[in-house]
């Protein structure tokens, strides 16, 4: 990592994995797609890691998956990722978009309030006025560049966006072409470049899924991102990031694996409805995403590091839980009541005793 | 001496690939296959004219043991590969493995399966090495691909080296089979000559080492001890059931796209398979276009060469298709990712793709395949004329139970309906709840699944009547406490007119009765057996002493747990329990009932102070509706009348009367009936007959002065109950109660001319609380006059 690199709070994917990037594109002899910086082999090694060549497995979902993601983006339609919030689809577009065009920061933010300005090219008013409409006066939005670069376009949320702004993307997908009508000659036209394509997120939980135009969805590929199926996997997970997030939040001490595990069990329990053990629960409607998961964990373990100067313990996790995992919903919360009441005295341990312990401590 | 040992998965084509080509190369004097070794004087079966997918079926019959399980056979199973070209090269083909019944088998019932949760550590990290999901991908990835057959054969022996893991010991039941199959090996290389033995891989390794030292004759085959029946038969298989082995049963998935590998040129499997699928989904309205036909094809290639395929794999074409044709979000993972049968909530496409690789294709068994007893004694029994046109034309055949033959004919389709044989379904007909009907409507088919069926089913018996038998006393064995299912067991005895059950059944009906706890549960039992015991003339139950004695059983254990509830927190199922047991008391079984005991426990139930109010009232109705020494009907009518006094409050009155009238309503009604009948006389003849009435009211008067006596807010409260209580009454009745209601307030009108309101209700309600607000409000200043008229 640059010393650069190290400043900023969260670098982009290509500069944190600078040295890896470079490793894997100096061995990589593949053949690439047009237009790409890695062959669909070296991509995917990026993604899913390689232990003899040093590379970090950074996803840790099904591999077919990235399979399939890489082989669409190489063919004409877009990918379009799609789960439950929290099941790592941003990251996974961003190291995709990393490893195939060594950029990652073409990306449109997409909300209600997105425009179409903001997806192909706005202009710069004070230029316009001056020398009417040139080249230079225009400002491309990432769709212009990635067309103009050859390079992979991220649209994040896309189905927050209003209908006819996604629409706008129909013509770029099927015909690789924009028309910039203001510009005279061949300006007016901009022929996207080999490796020009389009990886749109979007979460289950948000309405408008639905509402995406058949036309749209035809050019997209969708791919199913799943919470994370391995327990192992996960705690694992949960470990390194909240580590990590400590680490970085100055608390030098990580929670223990054992109270990380009663961590886990809880979400994974509470997020499919169904313990260990078998029985049914009432799953919570708050989304209990790993992602959630290694928030918690990083609050336990600053709650416990600056309010108590102690190690963390299972009465972290219940205080942290009403609100960073129920939300304000009451009957979320009143869902972990039971869940602590009723399902966690069944269980064995210390850790989960100290919970059902700490029960009165939640919140709310 | 050379043994050459092949280890398989089972029903993998490149291991049929690769054991096919050793044994032509090789031409040994010995081929030897894990395949139950007591089917060996029977081989030449197996090499009878069939249509595969075929199984082995086994089972073993005996008091409280049944198991059975399969040996299912393939085309491209690399055990039939063995056998078939065994026999090409002229070698003494052999099962090697213990028989199916065997107690190293435990429960399995899949002889073939995969068994990886053995050794699931090793395949995780090869998983995670490979870049794939799971094993079965995993497997595609390594063998089911187009190289040369040497190749294959060469990594399958390392990764089955691999694959075990010398520290994991194995189960006793393994071990057991591993020491037997070397053996096996052992006694036919004794002589020197050239063996290929082939098994399951997790084996090979296992039993390469144990044949260095094991004895060299020929172990003796076991047989099972002589109490239980033992046999095999060969029955038509299907690719559904194959691919229906779950968990740790299963065995390869998707039998079809192997079946497709085996029989055509790698390099066209996946085209023909994909031009099926989209056929299929086509069929099932998923709109498949051309443009889609072509990202299908790209995405399938370009997963391929990703992946490293010079032909795409099964879960290159099916995540090809998955990619390039689902428009949402899944809800669950693709059933290609996981093991396990395909999950609820699984995309209608996705169902689709993945039953079409599973295909649907069924075997048929060569004609002089030899079948158990039990075939020839249905199709005997089957061979009636009218059966063979209903079977022919599919159309209804009607039985009538009344008549001698149909009564026959319907308990041999009864019978075979116990067993589960497919194309025997009834469409109208008796059962547990409705145990009185006397017309059934059948419609008779030949499923594939019927000679599997039948085959299968003679694991109970030789004849149709015994197999049913057992069948029966099974499922009681299977009851438990499920008082529930016991009245559908024995419906099912009655309809197969087993009369040889009734101690069994006797038997198991008491255990599961001593057992039960829901007293609502067991009035179903017993309203069952009381109805069977007090009716059915026709199905030859009418006084059945076993019926008698659950009805006996039930009526006491009910007693007992009246004795101890309050019906708090269900009391109108008690009350209907309570119900039952009137029915039961009233119906003449034989031995007679002790009603006086029962008669006891519902005097108990009176004087209970926390019983709740229905089941208060239904145990006075009960005294004054079951006829018993020590009280007269008078006597009880003027007990009823002193517990209405005190029930009467406007929150208890209505349940309390719901109950009573679910025991006595009669009695009410009589007793109203007398009571206005004294009045109409007395008004006629004008005579001091009637002199007793107002003296003696009857029960539904004191409820209309207690009713009149309610302020309107009492009223509301008490009102939806007693509306419940009064619809234990049937609309006439209601009607004539309401005439003479009425009658004796002087208002002469019939019952259905009684005005409904034609204003809107809430807005008569909401009146009628304004008006008694501003009476009360005149009241608490005291002015005004003290109710609501308004002049």
């Amino acid at each position: 990592m640059t010393d650069t690199a190290s400043k900023l709070l969260r670098p982009p994917a290509e500069v944190r994995y600078a040295d890896e990037l470079a490793a894997l594109a100096k061995n990589d002899k593949a053949p690439r797609p047009p237009g790409w910086t890695l062959s669909l082999d070296a991509a995917r090694t990026f993604v899913l890691g390689d232990a003899k060549a040093k590379i970090s497995r950074k996803f840790v979902g099904d591999a077919s998956l990235v399979d399939r993601a890489l082989v669409s983006l190489a063919t004409s339609r877009g990918l379009m990722l799609i789960g439950e919030p929290g099941t790592a689809k941003s990251m996974l577009s961003e190291l995709l978009a990393a490893a195939i065009s060594g950029d990652s920061t073409l990306t449109i933010q997409g909300g209600a309030a997105t425009t179409e300005d903001q997806i192909k090219y706005s202009w710069n008013y004070a230029m316009l006025l001056a020398n009417g409409p040139t080249p230079e006066s225009l400002v491309p939005a990432p769709i212009h560049r990635g067309m103009r670069e050859g390079k992979l376009v991220r649209f994040e949320e896309i189905t927050r966006c209003p209908l006819e702004v996604q629409d706008s993307l129909l013509s770029l997908l099927s015909d690789k072409v924009m028309a910039v009508p203001e510009l005279p000659g061949d300006d007016g036209m901009v022929f996207a470049r080999p490796g020009f394509n389009v990886i749109a997120t979007a979460n289950t939980r948000d309405r408008g899924v639905n509402e995406m135009s058949a036309a749209l969805k035809r050019r997209l590929n969708f791919e199913t991102v799943f919470p994370i199926a391995d327990f192992e996997t996960e705690l694992e997970l949960v470990r390194t990031e909240a580590g990590r997030l400590l680490a970085d939040s100055g608390v030098p001490v990580a929670p223990d694996r054992d109270l990380l595990e009663v961590l886990v069990t809880t979400f994974r329990e509470l997020r499919s409805g169904q313990t260990s053990t078998g029985h049914a629960l009432e799953p919570l409607s708050t989304v209990m995403s790993t992602a959630e998961a290694v928030s918690v964990a990083h609050a336990v373990g600053l709650r416990a590091h600056f309010l108590r100067a102690g190690k963390a313990d299972a009465g972290d996790i219940v205080a942290t839980l009403a609100g960073t995992a129920a939300k304000d919903n009451p009957e979320d919360l009143a869902r972990i009541r039971a869940y602590l009441e009723q399902e966690v005295p069944r269980k064995k341990g210390k850790a989960w005793k100290a919970m059902h312990d700490a029960r009165n401590e939640l919140a709310g | 001496m050379t043994v050459q040992y092949v280890g398989v998965r089972h029903h993998s084509p490149a291991c049929a690939r690769v054991v096919a080509h050793t044994i032509r190369e090789r031409q040994p004097a010995w081929v030897l296959i894990e395949g139950p070794v007591d089917l060996n004087p029977r081989l030449d079966e197996l090499r009878l004219d069939h249509e595969l997918p075929i199984a082995i079926y086994s089972y073993l019959h005996g008091e409280g043991i049944h198991h059975s399980s399969w040996t299912p056979l393939c085309e491209y199973s690399p055990e039939w590969q063995a056998i078939r070209v065994g026999d090409e090269v002229g070698a003494e083909v052999r099962f090697i493995d213990l028989p199916a019944w065997h107690r190293s088998f435990g429960d399995y019932s899949n002889r073939y399966r995969d068994g990886a949760d053995r050794y699931a550590e090793a395949i995780a990290t090869l998983c995670v090495e490979l870049r794939v999901d799971g094993l079965d991908s995993l497997w595609d990835h390594l063998f089911e691909r187009d190289e040369p057959t040497e190749v294959i054969a060469e990594r399958l022996a390392t990764y089955f080296d691999e694959l075990r893991d010398p520290k994991h010991p194995v189960s006793d039941g393994e071990a057991e089979r591993e020491q037997y199959m070397a053996q096996c090996v052992a006694a036919a290389a004794a002589d020197g000559s050239d063996v290929v033995v082939v098994t399951g891989g997790f084996h090979t390794t296992a039993i390469r080492e144990l044949a260095k030292t094991a004895a060299t004759e020929w172990p003796a085959v076991p047989e099972p001890d002589g109490a239980t029946r033992f046999e095999s038969y060969l029955v038509p298989f299907g690719f559904r059931r194959l691919d229906a082995f779950t968990g740790y049963q299963s065995g390869m998935p998707s039998p079809e796209w192997y079946q497709l590998l085996w029989e055509s040129n790698p390099t066209e499997a996946p085209e023909r398979m994909l031009r099926r699928v989209i056929a299929e989904l086509r069929e099932a309205n998923v709109s498949v276009s051309a443009a889609d036909l072509i990202a299908v094809q790209t995405m399938t290639e370009g997963l391929a060469r990703l992946r490293g395929h010079a032909t795409p794999t099964r879960s290159d074409v099916l995540d090809g298709l998955a990619s390039a044709l689902l428009k949402d979000a899944q809800h669950v993972p693709f059933p290609w990712t996981r093991r396990g049968s395909i999950l609820a909530g699984t995309d209608p496409a996705v169902v689709v793709m993945a039953k079409t690789l599973s295909g649907s294709r069924m075997g048929r068994l060569a004609p002089e395949t030899p079948l158990p007893p039990l075939v020839a004694d249905v199709e005997r029994q089957l061979a009636e004329p009218r059966l063979t046109r209903s079977f022919e034309d599919a159309s209804p055949l009607e039985l009538r139970l009344t008549t001698e033959g149909d009564l026959a004919t319907s308990r041999v389709l009864h019978r075979l309906r116990v067993l589960s044989i497919p194309g025997f379904a009834r469409t109208a007909g008796t059962d547990a709840s409705r145990i009185v009907e006397l017309d059934e409507t059948w419609i008779l088919s030949r499923p594939d699944g019927q000679l599997p069926g039948l085959i299968e089913a003679a694991a109970y018996g030789a004849t149709l009547e015994r197999a049913a038998a057992s069948k029966v006393a099974e499922e009681l064995h299977e009851v438990g406490s499920d008082t529930a299912a016991l009245a559908t067991v024995l419906a099912k005895a009655v309809l197969v007119g087993v009369a040889s059950l009734t101690d069994e059944v006797l038997d198991a009906a008491r255990q599961a009765i001593a057992a039960a706890t829901h007293l609502g549960e067991l009035a179903n039992l017993l309203a069952t057996a009381v109805s069977l015991h007090r009716h059915d003339t026709v199905l030859e139950t009418a006084g059945n002493e076993t019926l008698g004695g659950i009805i006996h059983a039930a009526w006491t254990r009910m007693l007992w747990l009246l004795e101890v509830t309050t019906g708090a927190t269900d009391p109108a199922g008690i009350v209907d329990a309570i119900r039952a047991l009137a029915t039961a008391a009233q119906s003449g079984v034989t031995p007679p009932l002790p009603v006086d005991a029962a008669t006891g426990t519902m005097r108990r139930l009176v004087v209970r102070r926390e019983v709740a109010p229905e089941l208060h009232g239904a145990a006075v109705g009960w005294l004054w509706a079951i006829a018993s020494s020590g009280i007269s009907p008078e006597q009880a009518r003027a007990e009823t009348a002193t517990a209405l006094a005190a029930a009467n409050r406007p929150d208890l009155i209505g349940d309390w009367l719901s109950g009573l009238f679910a025991l006595a309503r009669d009695q009410v009604v009589a007793d109203d009936l007398a009571s206005a009948g004294a009045v109409d006389t007395a008004d006629r003849l004008g005579s001091a007959h009637a002199g007793n009435t107002d003296a003696n009211p009857s029960i539904l008067e004191l409820i209309d002065a207690t009713v009149a006596a309610m302020d309107a807010d009492q009223y509301l409260v008490a009102l939806p109950s007693l509306r419940m209580a009064f619809s234990w009454f049937p609309p006439t009745e209601r009607e004539q109660i309401g005439e003479r209601i009425l009658g004796r307030r002087g208002v002469k009108t019939l019952g259905r001319a009684i005005p409904k309101l034609s204003t809107d209700p809430i807005g008569v309600a909401s009146g009628a609380a304004l008006d008694e607000q501003v009476t009360q409000v005149l009241a608490r200043y005291r002015l005004g006059r003290p109710t609501g008229s308004t002049e």
